[in-house]
């Protein structure tokens, strides 16, 4: 199996951005919560089975968009990402603990 | 103590080890040792995968019910509510992080000899790969200590 690479790069990027929205969303939208819980039975197996399904429809238009990108920038990307992604979880959840 | 967190711990750390052996590879790369290197990179993304599975089952069945209301009630409650909040969503990029690893060694394995833009490329994801997986065993240190400190309030 032989993925293609700036488009598996490019849609983890998203994937990542979306567990961030998903993480502090459910805190600030009990609505949210409650919809991503009925799905699956817990708020947390629903954002694990949609960060996968979003990864997937990601890279299936990623990879008809075509590579116009280094691989070494899309790596950049999503490192870069996954820096700021996890950034913006903890101090979000430290404001949360402190201040909500 | 129970076994799925010993077996969710090995599995993130041997993932983390493999990408920890896959830099080392690039970081002088040969035709053996990208072969090496690709391998090593699949049996991580599967190792993180597995480790994804088994932290999500113990985190719903044991987690939820008897560990966090402990937390919580204890004298370190942000060690949940900090710590395990950030955990259980930045552990989630780490399989997407191996799947972009591993996809650049399977796809431009042969071509890193000549151009080493694509082996900065797997390097770099691999290191953040091994950093953030060794964070996340400190906050899983974190986690037990609240648990414990919460357990020792209450028998001594």
């Amino acid at each position: 199996m032989n993925l293609n690479t700036v488009a598996t790069l490019r849609a983890g990027a998203l994937t990542i951005w979306l567990i961030a929205a998903l993480a502090i969303g459910t805190e600030l939208s009990a609505p949210l919560k409650s919809f991503l819980t009925s799905l699956a039975g817990q708020h947390w197996t629903a954002k694990s089975i949609l960060s996968f399904a979003a990864f997937v429809i990601f890279y299936t238009l990623f990879s008809r968009i075509g590579k116009s990108t280094s691989v070494l920038s899309s790596a950049i990307l999503l490192s870069l990402s996954a820096i700021a992604a996890g950034i913006v979880i903890f101090a979000f959840f430290v404001w949360h603990f402190l201040y909500a | 103590m129970h076994a799925l967190i010993g077996i969710h711990a090995f599995l993130g750390e041997a993932g983390a080890l493999a990408f920890l052996w896959v830099l080392v590879e690039l970081l002088s790369p040969s035709e053996s040792r990208v072969r090496r290197a690709t391998r090593i990179a699949g049996i991580g993304v599967l190792f993180l995968f597995l480790a994804w599975i088994v932290g999500g089952y113990y985190y719903l069945t044991e987690y939820q019910s008897i560990v966090k209301p402990v937390i919580k009630a204890g004298p370190l409650p942000w060690t949940h509510s900090v710590i395990t909040e950030t955990k259980e969503h930045v552990f989630l990029f780490l399989p997407f992080l191996a799947l972009g690893a591993w996809s650049i060694l399977k796809r431009h394995g042969s071509e890193m000899m000549q151009n080493r833009r694509t082996a900065a490329a797997a390097i770099i994801v691999s290191a953040l790969i091994v950093l953030m997986a060794f964070s996340i065993a400190g906050m899983g240190f974190m986690i037990s200590s609240g648990f414990r400190s919460a357990l020792e309030s209450k028998a001594l």
